[in-house]
């Protein structure tokens, strides 16, 4: 872009003035105060934007109140375009192309389009060598250079370097070397303090270890003391035991006294005794045997007899037998009757009835009166035959008639009435029936009392039966169940016949017992010798006369065993030892204090035993707390946790770090290519500035140095003088709006009271800059334009018109 | 024959990345996850 | 695990290192060691204890007496041989660290294979590298070299194979202790067939360390769903990254002011617990501005390149802490974090 005109309506003093501008190098001249500063921030102005207010800011407002703003015309893409921005609050932006005749849609962006990438604080910073810069010429720092020179690739990209300053404070605020207070440091610290309690934890583990090794020797001990106690118990425990036996002892003591004193008795041995008394036993037995037997002998036995006259009794059982023969006899009698009695019965249905008197038999026979009948029919005859003659003779026949015939009806009926009766009675007999039985009704009470005989016949008979054989049977002694007489008799019969046979063998046996019995007397009386000679031989062995004496020296025997037995047993009850231990004591009483002293000692070593299980206790009581204590797993926990956090921050702190560094970096990336052009640039205006005495800059980790020509000796940018300082901002500056040219062109705007050149420098800068930019364009704020050769010079004293 | 091989057994070893807020409960619950491995 | 190997009555336990978290222990941990040492002894199961690099002076402080069935490696290369109930005959090879990086492997110490015994076992804690590196550095071919039958490892905690047949491998830890942990965990029940000793893992973790990578998300409820949804019996430490690409500026600022990871936390899932929400979008810096892109990401590889941690943490700073940013990990989180700050800034300019 190039300025051709400025058109002012109103701004600071300037008020509806125009000023031509040259295409390359426009002069304005005048004193201070003159308004050149004005000027250009107009310029900057209606391209940027007007100042808006703040503090310390002028805001150029018309001191005439013209209207505020103005036009500039510029050259841009080969065409002319007025752009006219009126109003500082309220601004209205118009841009005209002159070439075009037309209005530019869109003034804002394409205003911006075109001064694209710079804003207004890079075209001061490159294209604005302002007064203010002035005063900070002083302080100026490498970072301002370097925020300069990081402009060149990337041209509005300040901003980063802040955001990159920004973030390595931030990083600064979180993190420093040797800082306390910063909050990772602090975190640091406490991490520190907190490994240190760990580690003092460790200290824990000694005592661990130093506590286990007590319990164990504890646990030794205590093993050796239960032992101590053990044994004293048993030292204790076998006194008393001793104690128990001392009565024992006391006794064996007599015994062995006592046994000493008796003479010994020889022993008889028990087989010895006992074959002694069996023997006497024998001999007694034997004896009385043989004095039984021979007195049983004398007794004369009589078999066994029955008294019983066999013979007689069998004739009796066959006499008994024809009785009953007889018996059936009258049964069978019986029988017939009976039967003969049943069959008259049975002809009638009902009872049997009795016999009819003769008149009933007549009547049956002759069934109607015939007399009667026959009167009556004569009289009936007559009676109607006389009816001709006589008719009262007549009726009385007919009367007549009539009443023997009613009278014959009559005893017709009542005849009919009896045979009915008599019918009735003999059912289901019929007359002749009736009249043919009656013979045997007639000897039905014979046959009933002929059976009344039989019975009583039977009865007698059959009783006198029962009585013999009940005789019979009584004599032998033997009751059968009632069975038939026949059968019975035939019983008795056999049971007799067996009698008979069994006395017999009866006799004979006993013929042959006695024969035994004498001989076994004879036995039995070598046996008793046998026996006698015996005993006395056994008795002579031991010098004894008789059975009672050898019992009695047998009994002292034993009675003397039985005290050696226990001399014995009390022996073996005590053994030598505790025989010796005991027979110190005089009486029991010694013993029992020595037990009680014994006593006295297990107590003790009790005590010794406890107090040592209590200490275990204790120290396990400590061991388990030092192992339940699991605050160092806490603070291990913790340790971690904090090492988390730390290096979260940590993280933080390098990412903020290394993004400062990134950017730089990539900042730096940016320019790298024009870098060497603007170095050589700026080496070259800086040497022309400084008449060739420095003929290098050097660029060396964020430091800037200069070299001398001469000497070729180095300086840092903090060692050189102010002037020179200021010489070398300016050929930065300079070379930077040089190596810009190819992003962007844009007048430089020059005010000489920045420049604290002498005349002789600003001339070589001016011609530096027409001859070295080309087609750079310069506008020039002097006080004095002397040196300048050109024409291009505004007075502003005297060519314009103030407002 | 069996044997069982394990390295790294790293008993106590606390876990690493866990912040400040790891709720009451869950700290103890797992206060040993370590130790819980050995425990009968 | 030893209530496995009671019950399973195994012959011997490999501790190859790294039993201890520290040189430092607590009464506890020295309680339940010694317990449990008792408990295999009476079950007559040997131990075969070495020390790795953090436990390396254990042996040197005070403990409890070791009981008679805990054989354990000194400094030196040691065999020790035993027999087990199925008399069979087994050499086991092993040693302990001397110092805390152990810059010499001891390979090569290892005897050959013992002819007169059935099996030969070797215990080794160390990693692959090269002599004068950390950790006991050693190669596959040395140790297959020695002929043995099984070599068990000890210190990486990621259980991996080295070498199948004979098996050279690292059993893992048994339980995860951070992020980078993940995964089931657990130890190897090691069985002999056909004359080849094959490990079988057994896990026991009781709590898992997992990470649930989320590419798309639509809103703050879906990701409580992922949560919720997410897979898992036993009580999982989880890291959630959110790789989603355009998601609104207001949750990225939640997210940033861990307003998303606490109501995360307070929604109480069960047997969850989010350890992290790190947001790492996929599409990466996309900003445009007067700076090329190219030169953002030139810069970035440098820095990335030339990054020294003394540079920054002197050794004021513990070593663990500086340590972390020596690796991948550490180094991710940075540059995850410096992504954002940049981006924020552009926003800010832009707006």
């Amino acid at each position: 872009m190039r300025i051709k005109a400025i058109e002012i309506i109103g701004f600071g003093r300037w008020s509806k003035q125009n000023f031509l501008v040259d295409r390359q190098l426009q002069v304005f001249t005048g004193p201070n105060e003159s308004g050149k500063s004005t000027i250009r921030a107009f310029i900057v102005g209606v391209l940027f934007g007007y100042p808006s207010k703040k503090a310390h800011q002028n805001l150029y407002t018309p001191k005439d109140g013209s209207q505020y703003g103005g036009s500039l015309v510029i050259e841009a893409d080969h065409q002319d375009f007025r752009i006219t921005r009126i109003g500082r609050t309220k601004t209205t932006l118009k841009i005209q192309n002159l070439t075009a005749n037309q209005e530019v849609v869109s003034p804002e962006k394409w205003l911006s389009e075109q001064l694209s990438p710079l804003t207004r604080e890079t075209f001061d910073h490159i294209f604005n060598f302002d007064q203010r810069d002035l005063n900070r010429i002083e302080t100026l720092t490498e970072l301002d250079f370097q925020k300069l020179l990081l402009n060149i690739g990337a041209v509005g990209s300040t901003q980063w370097i802040d955001v990159g300053q920004n973030l390595d404070k931030a990083a600064d605020k979180l993190f420093a070397k040797r800082s306390t207070k910063r909050p990772i440091n602090q975190e640091m610290q406490h991490y520190r303090t907190t490994q240190k309690t760990l580690e003092s934890k460790s200290e824990d583990l000694v005592a661990y270890t130093a506590l286990q090794n007590k319990i164990d020797d504890t646990n030794q001990a205590i093993k050796k003391q239960q032992n101590k106690v053990k044994l004293a118990d048993q030292q204790y425990q076998n006194q008393y035991l001793l104690l128990q036996k001392y009565d024992l002892f006391y006794q064996l003591q007599q015994l062995r006294q006592k046994i000493a004193r008796l003479k010994a008795i020889p022993i008889i041995s028990q087989n010895d005794v006992s074959q002694a008394q069996s023997l006497d036993l024998q001999i007694n037995h034997l004896q009385a045997g043989i004095d039984r037997e021979k007195k049983a002998l004398n007794i004369t036995k009589k078999p066994k007899n029955s008294d019983l006259d066999y013979d007689q009794l069998r004739l009796m059982l066959l006499q008994i037998q024809t009785d009953v023969q007889d018996y059936h006899q009258t049964e069978r009698q019986q029988e017939e009757i009976l039967t003969a009695i049943e069959d008259i019965e049975r002809q009638f249905s009902d009872e049997v009835p009795s016999v009819l008197s003769t008149e009933q038999q007549q009547q049956l026979t002759h069934g109607y009166n015939r007399k009667l009948w026959w009167l009556t029919g004569i009289f009936g005859v007559l009676g109607a035959a006389s009816f001709i003659f006589n008719p009262y003779f007549a009726i009385i026949l007919l009367v007549l008639a009539v009443g023997s015939g009613s009278y014959f009806w009559q005893t017709q009926k009542k005849h009919q009435q009896q045979i009915n009766h008599i019918l009735k009675a003999y059912a289901p007999l019929n007359q002749q029936q009736i009249l043919d039985i009656q013979l045997d009704l007639k000897q039905l009470p014979q046959l009933d009392e002929k059976l009344d005989q039989c019975d009583n016949l039977i009865d007698s008979q059959r009783f006198a039966i029962e009585q013999r054989l009940n005789a019979v049977q009584d004599s032998i002694e033997t009751h059968y169940e009632n069975e038939r007489p026949e059968i019975l008799i035939n019983q008795l019969l056999n049971e007799l016949q067996k009698r008979q046979i069994e006395e017999q063998n009866e006799a004979a046996l006993s013929a042959t017992h006695e024969n035994e019995r004498l001989m076994s007397i004879q036995l039995q009386q070598s046996t008793l010798q046998k026996r006698k000679d015996d005993l006395s031989e056994l008795l002579h062995q031991y010098k004894l006369v008789d059975v009672n004496e050898l019992l009695v020296q047998y009994k002292a025997s034993q009675e003397q065993q039985q005290q050696q037995q226990r001399l014995v047993d009390l022996n073996s009850q005590i053994t030598v030892e505790e025989q010796q231990i005991l027979s110190r004591y005089d009486d029991k009483m010694a013993l029992s204090q020595n037990i009680d002293h014994l006593k006295q000692g297990v107590q003790k070593e009790r005590t010794i035993l406890s107090d040592l299980q209590r200490q275990l206790a204790q120290q396990q009581a400590n061991q388990a707390r030092l192992t339940s204590d699991d605050e160092f797993m806490s603070l291990q926990q913790e340790v971690a946790n904090q090492k988390t956090a730390i290096l979260d921050d940590f993280t933080e702190y390098l990412a903020l770090k290394l993004s400062s560094n990134w950017i730089d970096q990539a900042l730096s990336k940016a320019s790298q290519n024009r870098f060497p052009k603007m170095l050589e640039k700026a080496t070259y205006f800086f040497e022309i500035l400084t008449q060739h005495k420095y003929n290098k800059i050097i660029f060396d980790d964020h430091k800037i140095m200069v070299m001398v020509k001469q000497t070729n000796v180095a300086f840092e940018m903090i060692e050189l003088s102010t002037g020179a300082r200021e010489q070398l901002y300016v050929a930065l500056r300079l070379a930077l709006a040089f190596v810009i040219n190819d992003i962007i062109q844009m007048p430089i705007l020059i005010d000489d009271s920045f420049v604290n050149f002498d005349g002789q420098r600003k001339a070589s800068i001016l011609n530096m800059l027409m001859h070295e930019i080309n087609g750079q364009q310069v506008l020039y704020w002097t006080t004095e334009a002397t040196m300048f050769d050109t024409k291009n010079i505004c007075n502003l004293t005297k060519d314009v018109t103030y407002g | 024959m069996k044997f069982i091989h394990a390295g790294d057994v790293h008993l106590g070893n606390p876990f690493s990345g866990l912040d400040q807020q790891l709720p009451y409960e869950l700290k103890n619950k797992y206060k040993m996850p370590q130790l819980r491995l050995l425990q009968p | 695990m030893i209530d496995q190997a009671i019950n399973s009555a195994v012959d011997f336990i490999l501790l190859p290192g790294d039993l201890y978290n520290s040189t430092q222990t607590s009464p506890i941990i020295q309680d339940v060691v010694s317990t449990q040492f008792e408990r295999l002894n009476t079950a007559k199961i040997a131990v075969y204890l070495s020390f790795g690099n953090h436990d390396f002076a254990a042996d040197t402080q005070p403990h409890l007496p070791w009981p008679d069935n805990v054989h354990v490696f000194n400094q030196d290369v040691h065999t020790y041989q035993l027999s087990t109930q199925d008399d069979k005959l087994v050499a086991i090879t092993g040693f302990s660290y001397q110092t805390q990086r152990q810059t010499k492997g001891l390979a090569g110490d290892f005897p050959i294979r013992d002819r007169q015994v059935d099996y030969h076992i070797g215990m080794y804690h160390g990693t692959v590298g090269t002599e004068g590196d950390a950790y006991a550095p050693f190669n596959v071919s040395d140790m297959l070299a020695k002929r043995y039958d099984y070599w068990a490892l000890g210190h990486i905690h990621v259980r991996q194979t080295l070498n199948q047949v004979p098996f050279i491998g690292y059993s893992g830890n048994m339980q995860g202790l951070n992020r980078k942990e993940t995964g089931e965990k657990g130890y190897y029940l090691v069985e002999e067939n056909n004359q080849q000793l094959i490990p079988h893992f057994v896990p026991v973790a009781p709590i898992l360390w997992d990470t649930l990578c989320i590419d798309e998300m639509s809103s703050e409820d879906e990701l409580i769903q992922y949560l919720a949804t997410f897979p898992r019996e036993k009580m999982t430490l989880l890291s959630v990254i959110i790789q989603a690409n355009h998601l609104p500026e207001s949750f990225k600022q939640r997210l940033y002011s861990h307003i998303i990871l606490d109501k995360l936390r307070q929604e109480e899932l069960d047997r969850i617990w989010v350890v992290k929400l790190i947001y790492n979008p996929k599409d990466v810096l996309s900003f445009t501005d007067n700076i090329d892109q190219q030169y953002w990401q030139e810069a970035f590889n440098e820095i990335d390149h030339h990054f020294r941690i003394d540079d920054y943490l002197s050794n004021q700073v513990p070593t663990d802490i500086r340590e972390f940013f020596l690796d991948g990990v550490g180094m991710d989180s940075i540059k995850i974090r410096m992504k954002q700050i940049i981006e924020e800034r552009r926003q800010n300019h832009e707006d």
